[in-house]
């Protein structure tokens, strides 16, 4: 039967025309039995045509096998192409032509791809998006690379001082047993605390708003700076409460054989009911959400996540996924939202091996470290007995309305001895996808999972050379989307990857050159041709990590 | 073809931009089931009723249209897509299995024109190939050599290109 719709399509309105002898010539073309009869069809052909008619042909098929598709795609089509594209090579892409340059640049495309970036305070709607869009770019640059924009050292003399956690700007010291003090990364020494009977503290807690400190004695105490307010509470039994503890602005979560959320403003103790504690918690006090993430078996029951150092039961050795159950803390009794899987591993592969599943967490990112079996013929560098490691990073939204951004890369650790050496990790927040090993040789480790690739920062070869005594003493780091601090016996090493951030005891060299590219992007070009000739800046800083503007 | 295999449930399609060229029109009769990966046309068939199981398709053209159904036909029996699409839990890999990167083998033109009538019939699973497959031409390649693939004319000027490098230099690795 021939193609019979042409009258009721409109397209044709004279059966006489052209379409009889193309549709005569195709049959005869598509009747040709192999393929080299046909191109010798077409040889014969374009041998008949005029010269005027070869550049048509050319151009048609020309046009047929390149085709500009982020041109000719709407806008939301194209956008879902780069969210496919190695996310940082999209502002390379931009230099293709003006067009691409609009596509790539546009709103649309920048929020899909870098989602995961910019998860809590990238609003395309803005018409400023642009500028903490840049920032946070610029921030992960500095951090891939290695190449800090500012540092700050905090000489300590007393060798019992404690660094402990650390919040956005804030850290806290602890210069004595019965006392903590807040210290700014910007502003230096804020606020000291004290508990009320001057009783040991065990350890501290940080906050935007808020400092909590749990006593030996048993009670948590919890400090408002911002407010002044104060308050405490005796904990149910006595821990070990390690990683179990919580603070968001004046939120305490812990797990003390059930878990336990108590806050600042109502001074009441509300309870979720549970066996044993969750691998990790997101707490967001602003918005009352809670999230408890753990472990689940393959029908999808909620297993025990702690990681036990002792030896584990068959049925506790593996799990199949990871959830999160979300509660809302509004009112006097939490109330359960909903549950997310993050991740479960399919019916027909292998389960995965809890001895090793461990989490690092951050303000809004939770990182998760699984394993799974894999066949022996596998000779990828990073599989270790029989298993495959991979890294999870969980970006929580601050907001119900999103689902958390979930990627999974395939882990950077390199097999022992290498594993050994680690003694501390550092994380690197914002930026979900690098990370920062602080390594026993005084080395840092910059492992960019969507990059694939492990490198060592060279500034901190060069801070290793300026003390190369203090190797290997650290017991504390911290670190996040625009810090990374390592407290050594001689004080607290801090450096910014945010170059609008001044910090506190900034070191001379890093100063000079943060505020003469600083001079240089505002514009002030005679002005830093000015001072580079008369005072150029210190070499050896210069030498070893220029300044990308 | 869907023609030389015996159908059970048949769904005509009739396009309404006739195909360049000569069709069989009895091509276009195709598996229900083949049909439904189409979500756009799974609810016209459900608003249309158990009866009427012709459904003309404005918007692609024939040739298109046959290679689209050639791909829900061998996808008929995948589980169906869940609606989570805004959560970014799905890996974003770019693999994409040998079946598909098979079926994908075609020129320029073509692959733009499955992306449309994937997107317009919806079809995610299609568009998501679709999507990566292009994803993949761009991959690794210089913006001159993309160029070259995808015949662009660079529009800058000299002075235009070396600011935009610039401008996004600190982005490069």
């Amino acid at each position: 039967m021939l193609w019979e719709l042409s009258d009721t399509a409109g397209a044709s309105s004279d059966p006489m025309d052209l379409a009889t002898p193309v549709n005569a010539f195709l049959h005869a073309y598509r009747a040709l039995p192999s393929s080299d009869a046909r191109q010798q069809l077409l040889e014969t052909l374009i041998t008949q045509l005029n010269t005027e008619d070869c550049p048509l042909v050319n151009s048609l098929s020309y046009a047929r096998l390149h085709v500009d598709f982020l041109d000719r795609l709407p806008t939301e089509l194209a956008a879902e192409v780069a969210s496919y594209l190695p996310l940082w090579d999209i502002f390379l892409y931009r230099s293709v032509s003006k067009r691409w340059k609009e596509v790539l640049s546009s709103p649309l495309v920048c929020s899909r791809s870098f989602y995961a970036y910019f998860y809590q305070h990238l609003d395309t709607l803005d018409p400023a998006w642009q500028i903490p869009f840049r920032r946070t770019a610029k921030c992960r640059r500095a951090l891939l690379t290695g190449k800090p924009y500012s540092k700050a050292f905090i000489p300590i003399d007393d060798e019992n001082l404690e660094i402990i956690p650390h919040r956005d700007n804030n850290i806290v010291l602890r210069p004595s047993m019965e006392t903590i003090q807040l210290f700014s990364l910007v502003d230096g020494p804020i606020a000291t605390f004290q508990t009320e009977n001057r009783e040991s503290i065990d350890m501290a807690f940080i906050s935007e708003t808020a400092v909590a400190a749990l006593t030996l004695t048993g009670y948590c105490y919890v400090w408002n700076y911002k407010s002044g307010q104060n308050g405490g509470f005796r904990l149910p039994s006595l821990g070990p409460f390690h990683d179990t503890v919580f603070l968001d602005e004046d939120v305490v979560v812990l797990w003390s054989r059930t878990l336990i959320i108590w806050d600042l403003k109502s001074r009441q103790a509300r309870e979720i009911k549970r066996d044993f504690r969750p691998m990790d918690i997101f707490l967001n006090a602003k918005e009352g959400l809670l999230v408890l993430i753990d472990l689940v078996d393959a029908r999808g029951m909620l297993i025990n996540g702690h990681i036990n150092r002792g030896p584990l039961t068959e049925s506790e050795r593996d799990f199949s996924g990871i959830v999160g159950t979300r509660y809302l803390l509004q009112g006097t009794a939490p109330v359960l939202f909903d549950r997310i899987t993050y991740f479960m591993a399919p019916p027909n592969q292998p389960t995965l091996w809890k001895g090793r599943a461990d989490s690092y967490s951050t303000k809004d990112l939770c990182i998760v470290d699984i394993e799974q079996s894999t066949s022996k013929e596998d000779r990828d560098p990073c599989v270790e007995s029989g298993r495959r490691r991979y890294m999870m990073f969980i970006s929580h939204p601050q907001t119900l309305l999103r689902n958390p951004s979930i990627r999974i890369y395939r882990d950077l650790h390199s097999p022992p001895p290498f594993d050994s050496a680690i003694i501390d990790v550092a994380l690197v927040g914002a930026c979900p996808d690098v990370m920062y090993f602080y390594m026993d040789t005084g080395d840092i480790d910059i492992l960019d999972y969507s990059g694939g690739t492990r490198t060592r920062s060279e500034t901190w070869v060069i801070e290793q050379c300026m003390g190369a005594t203090e190797r290997g003493t650290s017991s504390h780091s911290f670190g996040d989307s625009k810090f990374c601090g390592i407290r050594t016996e001689h004080g607290i090493h801090i450096w910014c990857f945010d170059e609008d951030i001044a910090l506190a005891n900034e070191v001379q060299d890093y100063r000079r050159i943060r505020s003469y590219t600083a001079q240089k992007r505002s514009g002030i070009r005679k002005e830093v041709q000015r001072v580079r000739t008369s005072s150029p800046p210190n070499r050896n800083v210069h030498e070893n990590w220029e300044v990308k503007i | 073809m869907a023609t030389s295999k015996q159908i059970k449930d048949p769904v005509k399609l009739i396009p309404t931009i006739p195909p360049s060229g000569e069709f069989d029109i009895a091509n276009f009769t195709f598996e229900r089931k083949a049909v439904e990966r189409s979500i756009l046309l799974k609810n016209m068939l459900e608003d249309l009723g158990g009866t009427n199981t012709e459904i003309p398709i404005p918007n692609v053209k024939g040739d298109v249209l046959l290679k689209v159904m050639d791909w829900c036909d061998h996808h008929m029996n995948d589980p169906p897509t869940t609606g989570d699409e805004d959560n970014d839990s799905r890996r974003k890999t770019t693999d994409i299995e040998e079946w598909d990167q098979n079926f994908l083998q075609v020129d320029q033109e073509m692959l733009f024109e499955i992306i449309l009538a994937a997107n317009y019939l919806d079809i995610k699973a299609l568009l998501d190939i679709g999507c990566k497959t292009v994803a993949n031409m761009i991959k690794g390649k210089s913006p001159e050599e993309i160029r070259k693939t995808f015949n662009i004319q660079n529009d800058f000027t000299p002075e235009e290109e070396a600011q935009i490098r610039a401008e996004n230099e600190w982005a490069e690795e």
